[in-house]
C-alpha cells in the first residue's frame, strides 16, 4: 500500500516535473535554427557580385574600363520602356563609393585594364510588344566582350530590362584610379527566373503610404528582378480606394481625404510599375476584414464595430461584409469593374482569409435570409465567394485566393484558382496535393513584418517559429519540401509580405530590405543552379553583404546585416561549426 | 507580451521524443559518467517500468546540483533547454555548463554507484529507499510548485496594467509626454495672442540681460519655432488622430472670445547651473485666467515689471503664464512642456484638409483646459540612451538628431559608447595612429571637432554627454596601433578568447598599457567635460590573458606577482574622491583568484587615473558581480544583465543605472548575427510595452531605492545602423523616458497604465517625425484613433 502510495507519488512528481520542463521548453522554445548550408566560400568573389545570382555565368580575366557615356544601340533601345530605362541606368551604373565598406578584391581580375573600354551596348528584343504577364519571358542573353561592345539579347522588353539591372551591377569603382571598371571580362551571362510569379504584398490600409512612397518600393522590386506588387490596399482599418461609383466609401472610410488612392494614383502607379517590369495585382479584402466599407455604406456591414471586438473579428475593428444584402454584391461587383480595368494585369486577388462565423450569426438580417431561403451559413459564403470570383473571372482574370477558402471552408474551387499560401509551410503541400496551383507566402519564413512586438490587435496564430525571419531563414526555406515533382510544378512562385500593423513609411525600407532581397534570389536563382549545384547561403551572404551597401548607395535604407567589421570581413566572423552541436 | 499559448499534447510529446534522443543511456546512468543530466533528461527515462531507477536517479541529480543551491538548479535546467534564456556571452555560458559538468563528475558518480547496486539487487532495501524517494518526491513537488507560480522562464514577462483609472491622465489634446509629476487643470480655453512672446527673468524679477545666457536664450528660440511651426502647418502627419489640428468651427467659434495670452514668464534661480549628475531639473508652470491663485499673487510681484509693461489686449480677461525653474535645465524642460500644452486650431474651417500639403495656413494657437499648474521633476537624475558607435558608424548628423530626439522627451544623458572591439573612430591628439590604422572607412572617424560639437550640442539640450571606453576587454581596435598592449589579439578560435570577434584585451602587465591609457584620460577627461567616465569593464575573457606566457605565470604563480608588478605605474592614490575602497566581495568564501587579481592590477591604475583627473567612474556589472576585486565607493555600477541584478549589486551598498537587457536592449530581436550560427539569437525584440514595464525600484527598500540612480537603454550595433537608428530607437526610447523621468508609479503609488502610455505615445511620434525622426509605428494607425478598441 505504502509502496504503492509511493511509487504513485514519484510518478507523479516526475510527470510534473516534465510539465514543469516541458513549458519551460515551450515558452523558451525558438524558431527552428537557421542553417548555413555548406563552407563559406575561400574568396569573396567566388561567385559574381550580381543579386540575384544569373542561372549561366562564365567569366573570363580582363579588366574593362567603362566609359561613363555608353551609347546604347540597336532596335531594342529605341523601344519606349528601353529608353526610360536607359536614362535611369545611367545613373544607377555610376554610383561613386570613395571608400567601400567591401572594397572589391580586384586581385580576382587582371590589374591592367584592357585598351578599350565599354563604350557601346547593343540591345537586341526579339518582340517588341511590351505585354507583361504571368507569362512574361523574362530571360536574357548579357555577353561584354574584351572589344567593349556589349549585346543585351532578349525575347521580350522585360528581359531587356532585367539584363540591363545585371549589367549595371557588373561595373564595379575603382576607387584608386577614380573611374569604373568590369572586372572579370569577358562575360556571358544567360539567365532566367525559376519562378514566374516572384513579388512582394504591401499593406496600405493599416497604414498608408503615398504614391512615391508606394513607387520606390516598387524600383526596389525592379533591382532585386522581383516582378509582383501585390497590393493590399484595403482592410478594416481604412478604405483609401475613391470609387467613381461609390466615392462615400473613401470619404468615410479613408483616414483622411489625403489618405486616399484616386483612380489616377492608381494609373500612376500601374505605369511605373510595368516600366520596371513589375505586375500589380490588386487585392479586394472581402468579406472578411472590411469594416471599412461599413463606414461609407452601412447596410453592406455585418457586425459594424461591435464591441468588444472579441470573437467577431481576429483584428480590431469588428466588421465583415453583409453577404445577405443584395446592396453588398451590387457593390462589390461595382468595384471589381472599376479595378478590373484599373489593374490592366490578368491576376485578381479576391481575397477570403479570416472570415469569423460569430459575426454573421449574430447579425439578424443574415439569420433571416438563411431561415427564408432555408440555407446554412456556410452555404451562403460559398455561394458569395464563388459568385464573387465567377464575376471577376467574368473580367478574363485569373482569381487568387487566400488559402482559407480552400483549406479551412473546403468550397468547391474551380482548379483554376490559385491558392496563396500563408498560415504555414504545411500548406503548399495541402493545396498543391489537391492539384491547386499555389502561392507561397508561408509566415514561419516570408511573413517580414513579424518579431518586432505584438500589437494587442495581431491576428497572426502561434506558428512555430514565427517571429523575426532572419535573412537566412529567409534564403533557407525551401518550398518544395515533401512535395512530389507534381506538386511541386504547381508552385507559381511566392510572395514575401509587409503587413501595416507594425510597418510604415517611416520602417518599411529597414524591414524588407536586405531580407526582401534574399527572398528574391531564392525565385529567381531557385535552389539548385542549372548544373545542379545547390546555392548555399554561405556562398550567398559573401554576394548579400556587398548588395546591401549597394542598396543604400542607391538611395534605399536596408537594415544592416552585421557590424561593420563582419561586414568587410566576413570569413571572420562565421560561426565555428563545433560551437554548433 | 502576453504569455505564450501553450499547446500541451503536441509538445510534450515533442518534448519526450527530443529528450529520448538526447538521452538515451538514461536509464543505466553509471555508464555515463560524462554526460551531462539534468532534471529534465532524467524525465526522459520516466518509463514506469522501471520506477525504482528512476528514483534513484533523482537522487543522483539532486546531490548533483544541490550543492550550489538554487542558481546551479537553474543552470542545469536551462543547460537541458539548450539555449539558456539570457546568456548574452559566451564566456558566460560556457561556465555554466562547465560547472554543471563539474557536479556531475564530482558527486554524481560516486553516489551513483555506491547506492544504486544495493537498491536494485535487494528488495530488503526497499524501506530506506523509499524513505529517499518520499523525501525525494516531496522535494521535487515543492520545487514544482514553486517554479510553476514563480515561471521563471516567463516571469519577468509581465507587462504594465493595460488600464487602471486610478491613475490621472492628462486632457486628450495635450499629450505631454513624459507625464508630469503633479497637474491640475480646469477647463477654460486660452488663447495665445499674435504677438506672443517668452520672457527671462531672475527670480528677483530682475531681466536676463540679452546674450549673456546662450543656452536660455536659444532654448526659448526653439519653443518659438515650435509654436510657429504649429501655427503655420496644414497637417500634422500621416495619422489624422494627432494632436495638433483641430478642425470644428465649434473650437474656432469657442477660441475667438477666449481670453487672450501675450507672454509666458520665465522665472530661473540659477541660469548658469553646472551640466551634471544630479541637476536641480524641476519647474513648474502656470496658466491662469484670473489673478487668485495665491501662487500666482507671488509670482505677479516677482514680475511686476514685466506684468505692468503688458499691453491691455482688448479682452476683459487677464491671462498669466509663468514658468519658474530654479536652473537652467529646468527651464528648458518647462519650455518643452509648454509647447506641448499648446494645440493648434485651424481659425477656418470647411474641407481644407485637401488642400496643397505645403500651402501655408495661419492657425490659432490654444492652450485648452486653463488654469493649468504643473510641477515636475525627474523620478531618476540619470535618463539616457546608450549608443554603440565603434560597431557600424553614425554620422555625426545622426546623433545631433538623437540628441533633439532626447530633448523632446526630457532625457538627459548620451551615453557614448565610442570604442569597442571592432573600430576604434574616436581621433586622439597624442596618438593618431589610433584611428590611422583603423580597419574600416577612413572616412568614419570623430575627429576632436566632431567631438565638441556633440558635447556642445548637448549643452544646449541639457544633455551630458557620457563616453565610454570600454577596457580592458573589447579592446582589439587598440591593438591595431599598438600590438604590444594587447593580448590574444586576433587570435583564434574566436569564441574562446572574446565575446566578439575579433579577439584582443589589454595587457594589464605592459607598463606601456599604462603609459597610453595615462595619455588618453587626460585627453579625454578635457574633450569631454562630464563629471562621470563609463570606464567599461564587461565581458572580460580570462582565456584571453590566460593565452599569455607572461600572465598566466602572474596568474598562476603568486610569488612572480610582485616582480611583474614593480615594472609597472604606480597606483594613484591622490584620489580627488576620497574613496573608501571595498571589496566587491562576489565569492567571499574564495580567495581572490589569480585572474581577479590580474585584473585589479588593471583597475587600481585606471581608476586611479580616472580619479586623478576628477572623474567618477561607472562599471558595468560584472566587476561587482562577477570578479572579486577591490571598487571605489565612488563607482557607479551599470546593470545589463537580469533585472534583479540590480538588488544584487545594491547589497554591497553601491549605486546603479539599470540597463536589463530583458527589458531595455533596443538592438534585440534581429536573429542571430554571426553568419552561420545555427543558436537564435540571445535576445527577443523588445516591444514598446515591454520597454514600459520596467520597473527600475521594483523588490527594493525605501533605502535601496535612493542607490538607483537612473537607466539607460542601449542600442548594440551588431546590427543597427543609421539606416535602422531612428525605427529601432523611437519610439521606445520615449517609453523608457517616461518610466525614468516620471516613473512607473504616479505618487499614489499606483502603476501607469499602457492605456494612458499608448494615446500620447501616437503624439510623440509625430512630434519625433516632425523633427526628422523616422520614429516606427506603435500599432496600426486605426488605432490611434480608437485606443480602447485595440487594447486587450
Amino acid at each position: 500500500m505504502h509502496a504503492g502510495l509511493s511509487s504513485l507519488l514519484c510518478v507523479a512528481a516526475v510527470a510534473l516535473t516534465a510539465i514543469t520542463a516541458q513549458l519551460a521548453s515551450a515558452a523558451a522554445s525558438n524558431p527552428p535554427s537557421q542553417v548555413i548550408q555548406g563552407i563559406p566560400a575561400v574568396n569573396p568573389v567566388k561567385q559574381p557580385w550580381i543579386w540575384p545570382l544569373p542561372q549561366n555565368w562564365e567569366r573570363g580575366s580582363n579588366t574593362l574600363k567603362v566609359s561613363e557615356r555608353i551609347r546604347f544601340e540597336g532596335k531594342g533601345a529605341r523601344q519606349p520602356i528601353i529608353s526610360k530605362s536607359i536614362k535611369r541606368y545611367q545613373d544607377l551604373m555610376f554610383k561613386k563609393e570613395d571608400y567601400p565598406m567591401i572594397p572589391y578584391n580586384w586581385s580576382t581580375t587582371d590589374n591592367k585594364p584592357s585598351r578599350s573600354s565599354l563604350n557601346t551596348v547593343v540591345i537586341d528584343i526579339k518582340i517588341t510588344d511590351d505585354h507583361l504577364d504571368m507569362d512574361t519571358d523574362e530571360s536574357y542573353i548579357l555577353t561584354v566582350p574584351v572589344s567593349g561592345k556589349a549585346v543585351l539579347q532578349a525575347e521580350t522588353v522585360y528581359g531587356a530590362l532585367h539584363g540591363l539591372e545585371t549589367l549595371s551591377q557588373l561595373v564595379q569603382y575603382y576607387p584608386e584610379r577614380r573611374s569604373y571598371y568590369i572586372p572579370n571580362v569577358p562575360w556571358k551571362i544567360s539567365d532566367f527566373p525559376t519562378y514566374k510569379h516572384r513579388g512582394i504584398l504591401l499593406d496600405t490600409s493599416r497604414h498608408y503610404y503615398t504614391v512615391q512612397e508606394i513607387e520606390k518600393i516598387i524600383d526596389t522590386l525592379s533591382w532585386n528582378k522581383l516582378n509582383v506588387f501585390h497590393w493590399h490596399m484595403l482592410d478594416s482599418t481604412s478604405f483609401p480606394y475613391v470609387s467613381k461609383k461609390y466615392p462615400e466609401l473613401a470619404a468615410k472610410g479613408a483616414y483622411s481625404p489625403r489618405h486616399v488612392y484616386t483612380a489616377k494614383d492608381i494609373k500612376h502607379i500601374v505605369q511605373h510599375a510595368k516600366e520596371r517590369g513589375v505586375r500589380v495585382i490588386p487585392e479586394m479584402e472581402a468579406p472578411g476584414h472590411s469594416t471599412a466599407w461599413g463606414y461609407g455604406i452601412p447596410e453592406i456591414a455585418s457586425c459594424l464595430n461591435t464591441q468588444p471586438y472579441f470573437g467577431y473579428t481576429v483584428q480590431p475593428p469588428a466588421g465583415q461584409l453583409n453577404i445577405a444584402h443584395p446592396k453588398t454584391k451590387e457593390v462589390v461587383y461595382g468595384l471589381i469593374n472599376e479595378w478590373a480595368e484599373l489593374f490592366p494585369d490578368s491576376f485578381f486577388h479576391a481575397a477570403g482569409d479570416e472570415v469569423v462565423m460569430q459575426c454573421w450569426s449574430n447579425d439578424t438580417y443574415i439569420t433571416d435570409h438563411l431561415q427564408k431561403n432555408n440555407q446554412t451559413l456556410m452555404q451562403l459564403f460559398e455561394e458569395f465567394v464563388l459568385d464573387m470570383e465567377d464575376h471577376v473571372r467574368q473580367k478574363n482574370k485569373t482569381v487568387m485566393v487566400w488559402q482559407e477558402m480552400l483549406l479551412e471552408y473546403h468550397f468547391n474551387l474551380p482548379k483554376d484558382t490559385v491558392i496563396q499560401v500563408w498560415i504555414g509551410s504545411e500548406g503548399v503541400k495541402e493545396v498543391t496535393e489537391k492539384g491547386y496551383r499555389t502561392i507561397v507566402s508561408a509566415q514561419n519564413f516570408w511573413y517580414l513584418d513579424l518579431g518586432f512586438g505584438r500589437p494587442r490587435s495581431n491576428p497572426y496564430p502561434e506558428v512555430q517559429g514565427a517571429g523575426f525571419n532572419h535573412w537566412n531563414r529567409v534564403y533557407s526555406y525551401d518550398m518544395r519540401a515533401n512535395l512530389t515533382k507534381e506538386e511541386a510544378d504547381l508552385i507559381l512562385g511566392a510572395e514575401a509580405t509587409m503587413w501595416g500593423e507594425l510597418a510604415d513609411p517611416n520602417n518599411i525600407e529597414d524591414r524588407l530590405w536586405p531580407r526582401a532581397a534574399a527572398f528574391a534570389e531564392r525565385l529567381w536563382s531557385g535552389y539548385e543552379n542549372p548544373k545542379g549545384e545547390a546555392l548555399t547561403s554561405a556562398d550567398a551572404i559573401l554576394r548579400l553583404l556587398p548588395w546591401r551597401e549597394r542598396l543604400v548607395l542607391r538611395g534605399v535604407r536596408a537594415g544592416p546585416l552585421n557590424q561593420g567589421f563582419c561586414t568587410r570581413n566576413p570569413l571572420d566572423c562565421f560561426q565555428p561549426p563545433n560551437l554548433n552541436k | 507580451m502576453p504569455p505564450p499559448k501553450m499547446n500541451v499534447k503536441p509538445a510534450s510529446t515533442h518534448a519526450y521524443k527530443a529528450l529520448k534522443l538526447q538521452d538515451p543511456g538514461t536509464t543505466d546512468v553509471s555508464q555515463h559518467p560524462a554526460q551531462p543530466h539534468g532534471p529534465d533528461s532524467s524525465n526522459g527515462s520516466g518509463s514506469d517500468s522501471d520506477t525504482s531507477s528512476l528514483c534513484d536517479h533523482e537522487v543522483f541529480h539532486l546531490r548533483g546540483t544541490s550543492t550550489d543551491g538554487n542558481v546551479s538548479l537553474k543552470a542545469s535546467l536551462t543547460k537541458g533547454l539548450q539555449e539558456p534564456t539570457l546568456k548574452p556571452s559566451q564566456d558566460l555560458r560556457m561556465h555554466i555548463q562547465g560547472d554543471g559538468d563539474d557536479d556531475d563528475d564530482d558527486n554524481g558518480n560516486d553516489s551513483d554507484d555506491n547506492e544504486r547496486t544495493p537498491f536494485v539487487k535487494k528488495d530488503a532495501d526497499w524501506q530506506r529507499y523509499r524513505t529517499r524517494c518520499l523525501a525525494v518526491m516531496v522535494f521535487l513537488l515543492t520545487v514544482n510548485a514553486v517554479l510553476l507560480i514563480w515561471k521563471p522562464w516567463q516571469g519577468k514577462d509581465s507587462l504594465a496594467p493595460v488600464y487602471n483609472s486610478a491613475v490621472k491622465d492628462l486632457p486628450e489634446e495635450q499629450p505631454i509626454w513624459p507625464i508630469p509629476r503633479s497637474f491640475t487643470y480646469g477647463n477654460q480655453t486660452v488663447v495665445l495672442s499674435p504677438g506672443f512672446q517668452i520672457k527671462l527673468h531672475f527670480n528677483t524679477g530682475e531681466p536676463l540681460s540679452p546674450g549673456t545666457y546662450p543656452i536660455l536664450e536659444k532654448a526659448v528660440a526653439r519653443c518659438m519655432d515650435r509654436l510657429q511651426f504649429k501655427r503655420n502647418t496644414t497637417i500634422p502627419g500621416r495619422m489624422p488622430t494627432e494632436f495638433g489640428i483641430i478642425n470644428t468651427p465649434a473650437a474656432a467659434a469657442a477660441a475667438d472670445h477666449g481670453p487672450v495670452l501675450s507672454e509666458l514668464t520665465v522665472i530661473v534661480g540659477n541660469p548658469q547651473a553646472a551640466l551634471e549628475f544630479g541637476m536641480k531639473e524641476a519647474y513648474a508652470i502656470d496658466v491662469h485666467v484670473q489673478d487668485d491663485s495665491p501662487a500666482a499673487v507671488v509670482l505677479h510681484h516677482l514680475v511686476k515689471g514685466s506684468v505692468q509693461e503688458r499691453a491691455p489686449i482688448g479682452q476683459t480677461d487677464k491671462v498669466n503664464a509663468t514658468l519658474t525653474a530654479s536652473t537652467q535645465w529646468g527651464v528648458l524642460h518647462g519650455l518643452e512642456t509648454f509647447s506641448q500644452l499648446v494645440q493648434a486650431v485651424r481659425a477656418v474651417t470647411s474641407n481644407e484638409l485637401t488642400t496643397a500639403p505645403d500651402q501655408k495656413t495661419d492657425n490659432q494657437l490654444e492652450i485648452p483646459n486653463t488654469p493649468w499648474l504643473i510641477q515636475d521633476e525627474p523620478r531618476y537624475s540619470h535618463r539616457g540612451i546608450l549608443l554603440d558607435t565603434s560597431r557600424n558608424y553614425y554620422f555625426v548628423k545622426d546623433i545631433l538628431r538623437t540628441l533633439d530626439a532626447m530633448s523632446t522627451v526630457k532625457l538627459n544623458v548620451f551615453h557614448w559608447h565610442v570604442l569597442d572591439q571592432q573600430t576604434y573612430p574616436l581621433v586622439s591628439k597624442t596618438y593618431p595612429e589610433l584611428t590611422a590604422k583603423r580597419a574600416e572607412r577612413p572616412d568614419y572617424l570623430y575627429t576632436p571637432d566632431d567631438v565638441a560639437l556633440i558635447v556642445q550640442y548637448g549643452e544646449e539640450r541639457g544633455i551630458r554627454v557620457v563616453p565610454e571606453f570600454d577596457a580592458p576587454g573589447h579592446t582589439a581596435s587598440w591593438g591595431r596601433a599598438f600590438p604590444n598592449i594587447t593580448v590574444c589579439l586576433d587570435k583564434q578560435p574566436h569564441y574562446k578568447y572574446a565575446a566578439e570577434p575579433p579577439p584582443g584585451q589589454l595587457d594589464p602587465l605592459e607598463p606601456f598599457t599604462y603609459t597610453v591609457l595615462n595619455n588618453l584620460i587626460q585627453e579625454w577627461a578635457v574633450q569631454f567635460p562630464d563629471r562621470q567616465v563609463h570606464a567599461g569593464g564587461d565581458e572580460i575573457n580570462m582565456a584571453c590573458w590566460r593565452s599569455d606566457d607572461r600572465l598566466r605565470d602572474y596568474i598562476k604563480h603568486p610569488k612572480s606577482r610582485a616582480g611583474y608588478e614593480k615594472r609597472l605605474m604606480p597606483v594613484e592614490t591622490s584620489s580627488g574622491m576620497d574613496d573608501t575602497i571595498r571589496q566587491t566581495n562576489a565569492r567571499s568564501i574564495f580567495v581572490q583568484s589569480g585572474e581577479d587579481r590580474l585584473l585589479q592590477v588593471y583597475l587600481d591604475r585606471a581608476f586611479g587615473m580616472y580619479t586623478k583627473n576628477g572623474k567618477r567612474p561607472i562599471v558595468w556589472e560584472e566587476i561587482a558581480l562577477e570578479h572579486d576585486v577591490r571598487l571605489p565607493d565612488s563607482a557607479i555600477v551599470q546593470v545589463w544583465k537580469s533585472a534583479g541584478n540590480a538588488k544584487r549589486v545594491i547589497k554591497q551598498g553601491r549605486p546603479v543605472i539599470l540597463s536589463s537587457a530583458d527589458f531595455w536592449y533596443l538592438d534585440c530581436g534581429f536573429g542571430q548575427w554571426l553568419l552561420g550560427s545555427q543558436r537564435e539569437s540571445w535576445c527577443k525584440y523588445r516591444s514598446w510595452q515591454k520597454v514600459y514595464s520596467y520597473r527600475l525600484t521594483d523588490k527594493l527598500n525605501t533605502e535601496e531605492q535612493k542607490l538607483v540612480y537612473g537607466g539607460e537603454v542601449c542600442l548594440w550595433s551588431e546590427q543597427s545602423d543609421p539606416s535602422n537608428l531612428d525605427s529601432n530607437l523611437w519610439p521606445r526610447s520615449a517609453a523608457a523616458a517616461e518610466i525614468l523621468w516620471s516613473g512607473s508609479q504616479d505618487e499614489k503609488g499606483e502603476y501607469r497604465p499602457l492605456l494612458h502610455a499608448a494615446k500620447r505615445l501616437v503624439a510623440v511620434r509625430e512630434r519625433l517625425h516632425q523633427m526628422g525622426v523616422a520614429a516606427s509605428p506603435v500599432f496600426p494607425a486605426w488605432c490611434g484613433k480608437h485606443l480602447e478598441a485595440c487594447l486587450a
